[in-house]
């Protein structure tokens, strides 16, 4: 389990992290999407162990992870920016991590092989960032982590790959329980992963909830009357956003589905459809009204 | 988790040791070069003194290069987020460096000690005493290198600070000293310590107390790096309280450069400080910020500028009360006076197989003690602060105080126009001995020589041989009746010197703790050069007698003077009147004679005398100097070289002085 409680974070006098606290419960995979900026990198290299917060706490099943080489035996790190030594091979960089890493498993190892195809023998500097993303997926699940922390991770990953590289990491999630910490500008790729997701903006997180919950209250209606919509029902609704094309009339609405569909029903309209929303659509609308950016993280 | 994983991380080692196995390899050739000069060379010590040089080169920089990921994003964040912690990446770092210096060095070391089996010169002790001194030399070049890349975010930096750290004892000293005696009157300004002690192959108290400093710049370089925000790469300093202390530091000794540098262009002033102090302080505020900016810039500025002030105010108001500083008699206990010649004699030394030997007089033969000598020499003191004059001569003071400190005073003087306080000093039992070591002790006489490059080509090294033991006895009774009875001119100037003659003598050299160097092979050969006035009459008699002054080129043998400018023949003056020869040639005669002090070098003169048959006769070169005024004649033709080409001449400079040697 990762808990981040109150951590603040600067540079320079700039608040890079403002009071941010989250959870990321064992087992889940946790999405946390924001523009660039954000601060997503930041926090995660609190997490890791690599920056110092402010002020504020941050633990990994517990303990405290700075400088604490138990527990950072079991993180992996994928970071957005990648490093091999110079003149290391694949097979080279593995040597070193099972000399490092407690768990390393060589068996995990061989079976990977099927998965990347890439040679072994190749020298990791020399590949394409696509590919040496790849081999960081392959060393870093070869050490068994308990939590995987990953920046950015399918970036410049082909479609194949990229299902691939999901396919691995929930794969560890069933089978070993892994905590998965996703960083993300992307939510399209989150949705299909991730349990619970949160948003950050300007070294804040404002939003964070389970997928489930998120999408289970705020649904898209569209309807028809006869006349005008009716005012007392438009009353009762917590309408999102509305829009009119012709006599339908679209609408963002909170609530209960099925409590939304009896109460629209009661008022007799012509048409009454209640639609399913994407991730995208429930950022939009839920903090739509906030000024949030939100186009740089709905690519 | 073990004390192994904990301090060191052996898989970062040999990725270390993998990826920079070259640099090992280089040094060990390096080693090797030097092992093969055991073959060759019986003296090794300056093979030694290269691989020093190797180490301390390979040593500052290889921190820098092993601690660069520090510097770059994407690999500390990679090598960091590793379950290794800071304190083995901080030890397995400083365990590679010691490993690619080492290494080759045991290896080559053991070729050397196969040698000291094989009784080849080099002797174990030399050996393992050598080997000292290259772990030294290696922690102090380490531990600046490791210092410089702690408190940067930048490679280049780093190394950059590594060369300051490592040279910043000896160029602060020499900065710092150089602006002192340029503005604080007395200042001592003896030669400082410098480089050379790496050279040196025994470890000495300098270089032991360097490597004790050098073991806690590790130390704080390890606290630095337990403390560092990782997030600081790219930066040039890496931590926010060193930011002022960086900004102080270029605006300084950026400050100091301008002064030397603006100090050739105007008149003096500590206020040439602040013109590049500024810009050091602007350059370094905007580099500790990151960014071209300027808000908030004229806080350091501020500060610099009153800190000149200061400085200023200090050193014009004699706040600290130095200048006007003059023990009490009843507080001295004993007084060193000596000029720059026996100042140098004294304390010169020679470095043997790492150990340093002195000449074995004793400074105590040479010190006065007695009260009318301190009044002397304190009413010298007085009225040079009185009068704050300067002279060519400098005089070095020396007050041994009864509380145990001692007071050092350099001041100059003119020998002629501060006879009235100088004389009574000069014409002292203790000036003799320092002027003619030869009297001191009966020592062995190797050879005389008279030393008058007037002589005659066949006439060359006149020699009075030493074998030649009635003629040279003869000599030395004269001359040593002769310097005895010398007046106050003939002590302090051999301007009226007829020639010049030089006693070479065998002296005992003596360590530290008063060990007579015993090798018979070293030389321990030291001479005395001095003139010979026409008051030495019973020596010049025996010059004459024995055929001297005729074997001397004369003016009248003379018929042409070339006068020649840095060598350039194209520029050369031609003088041709006798009067104009005479001239120059009394003008060589006397400069030759004279004990020149310092040699400042401007541009180079060259006097060739050529015979009735155009044959060069005489060759003198000279470079410019302060003590000796230059005839008219020639004086008008070199500042016409000099206007020709630009060079500077002195503001309300009357005569251009020039040394002929």
């Amino acid at each position: 389990m990762i808990k981040v409680s109150n951590v603040i974070k600067t540079f320079d006098g700039f608040k890079a992290l403002d009071d941010i606290s989250l959870q990321v419960e064992k087992g889940s995979v946790y999405g946390l999407v924001g523009p660039n900026g954000a601060g997503k990198t930041t926090i995660i290299k609190n997490i890791c162990g690599i920056y110092t917060p402010d002020c504020g706490e941050i633990k990994i099943n517990n303990q405290n992870v700075y400088e604490n080489t138990d527990i950072k035996n079991k993180i992996i790190y994928i970071s957005d920016e990648l490093f091999f030594f110079s003149t290391y091979s694949i097979k080279d960089m593995a040597k070193m991590y099972s000399k490092i890493y407690p768990d390393w498993s060589w068996e995990r190892y061989e079976n990977m092989k099927e998965v990347f195809k890439i040679d072994e023998k190749r020298k990791v500097r020399r590949l394409s960032k696509g590919m040496q993303k790849q081999v960081a997926f392959w060393l870093g699940i070869c050490t068994k982590p308990d939590v995987m922390i990953l920046d950015e991770p399918v970036d410049g990953l082909d479609p194949v790959m990229r299902r691939n590289v999901w396919s691995l990491v929930l794969s560890d999630v069933a089978e070993s329980g892994t905590t998965v910490l996703i960083s993300s500008h992307n939510l399209r790729e989150l949705e299909d992963v991730c349990d619970h997701v949160g948003i950050m903006f300007n070294g804040k997180v404002v939003l964070q909830k389970s997928l489930d919950d998120m999408k289970g209250n705020i649904h898209k209606m569209q309807t028809a009357f006869k006349d005008e919509m009716p005012q007392e029902l438009l009353n009762k609704l917590e309408i999102l956003h509305s829009s009119e094309f012709g006599s339908v009339t679209t609408m963002i609405v909170k609530g209960n589905a099925e409590e939304i569909k009896e109460l629209v029903s009661s008022y007799k309209p012509l048409i009454l459809d209640i639609l399913p929303l994407t991730l995208e659509e429930v950022f939009i609308y839920e903090l739509g009204g906030m000024g949030y950016e939100f186009e740089n993280i709905l690519l | 988790m073990s004390l192994k994983t904990s301090y060191f991380n052996l898989p970062l080692f040999k990725s270390n040791l993998r990826r920079f196995w070259w640099i090992g390899a280089g040094v060990l050739l390096a080693y090797l070069t030097v092992a093969l000069l055991f073959l060759f060379d019986e003296d090794t010590s300056e093979g030694f003194a290269v691989m020093n040089a190797v180490v301390v080169g390979v040593a500052g920089i290889l921190p820098a290069i092993l601690f660069s990921y520090l510097n770059n994003s994407g690999s500390v964040t990679c090598l960091h987020a590793l379950p290794v912690k800071r304190k083995a990446h901080f030890l397995t770092n400083l365990a590679t460096v010691y490993a690619l210096i080492l290494v080759p060095a045991i290896i080559s070391y053991a070729i050397g000690f196969f040698y000291c089996v094989l009784e080849m010169p080099i002797g174990i002790g030399n050996l393992a005493d050598y080997f000292v001194m290259l772990i030294i030399c290696a922690t102090i070049a380490t531990s600046a290198g490791t210092l410089g890349s702690m408190i940067t975010g930048n490679t280049i930096a780093a190394i950059f600070f590594a060369i300051l750290f490592f040279a910043f004892p000896f160029y602060a000293e020499g900065v710092l000293k150089g602006f002192l005696s340029t503005n604080v009157f007395g200042i001592w300004d003896v030669e400082y310590y410098s480089l050379d002690n790496m050279s040196i192959l025994k470890a000495n108290p300098f270089m032991i107390g360097w490597f004790i400093v050098s073991i806690i710049g590790l130390i704080v370089s390890w606290f630095l790096y337990k403390n560092r925000k990782l997030e600081t790469n790219g930066d040039i300093i890496s931590f926010d309280f060193l930011k002022p202390v960086f900004i102080a530091a270029v605006s300084v000794f950026a400050g100091l450069i301008g002064y030397f540098y603006l100090n050739v262009f105007f008149d003096d002033s500590i206020f040439l400080m602040l013109p590049f102090g500024i810009l050091g302080a602007v350059v370094s505020y905007m580099l500790s910020k990151k960014a071209f900016t300027i808000k908030g810039i004229w806080k350091p500025i501020l500060i610099y500028i009153i800190f000149v002030g200061a400085v200023w105010g200090t050193i014009s108001f004699d706040l600290t009360g130095f200048e006007r500083r003059v023990p009490d008699i009843a507080d001295i206990e004993s007084i060193d006076m000596v000029d720059t010649d026996s100042f140098i004699n004294r304390y010169h030394y020679y470095t043997i197989e790492g150990k340093k030997y002195y000449y074995d007089m004793s400074i105590e033969d040479y010190r006065y003690y007695d009260e009318e000598d301190f009044k002397n020499i304190t009413a010298f003191h007085k009225q040079r602060i009185e009068d704050r004059k300067s002279g060519f001569e400098k005089i070095h003071i020396v007050y041994n105080l009864k509380n145990g400190k001692t007071l050092r005073r350099i001041y100059s003087a003119s020998l002629i126009e501060d006879r009235e306080y100088l004389e009574p000093i000069y014409k002292t039992e203790q000036k003799l001995k320092i002027n003619h070591g030869w009297l001191v002790k009966e020592y062995p006489v190797t050879e005389i020589v008279i030393s008058d490059d007037r002589l005659k080509n066949d006439s060359k090294n006149f020699e009075i041989l030493v074998g030649d033991s009635k003629k040279a006895k003869l000599l030395l009774d004269a001359l040593k009746k002769d310097v005895s009875e010398a007046s106050y001119e003939d002590i302090v100037s051999y301007r009226n010197s007829l020639t010049q003659v030089q006693i070479s003598y065998q002296r005992d050299l003596i360590d530290e703790n008063g060990n007579v160097f015993i090798d018979e092979s070293k030389e321990r050969t030291t001479y005395d050069n001095f003139g010979i006035p026409k008051s030495y009459v019973r020596t010049t008699a025996l010059l004459t007698e024995w055929g001297l002054f005729d074997a001397i080129y004369k003016p009248n043998e003379i018929s042409c003077v070339e006068l020649e400018f840095d060598y350039r023949q194209e520029e050369t003056v031609r003088f041709k009147n006798p009067d104009e020869i005479k001239e120059i040639y009394d003008f060589v005669s006397e400069a030759k004679l004279i004990q020149t002090k310092e040699h400042g070098y401007d541009f180079n003169v060259r006097l060739i005398f050529l015979n009735a048959q155009g044959k060069r006769i005489l060759d003198f070169s000279g470079s410019r100097q302060t003590n000796i005024p230059v005839p008219r004649l020639l004086s008008a033709e070199i500042n016409k070289y000099k206007f020709k080409y630009g060079q500077n001449i002195p503001k309300g400079a009357i005569a251009e002085t020039y040394e002929i040697y």
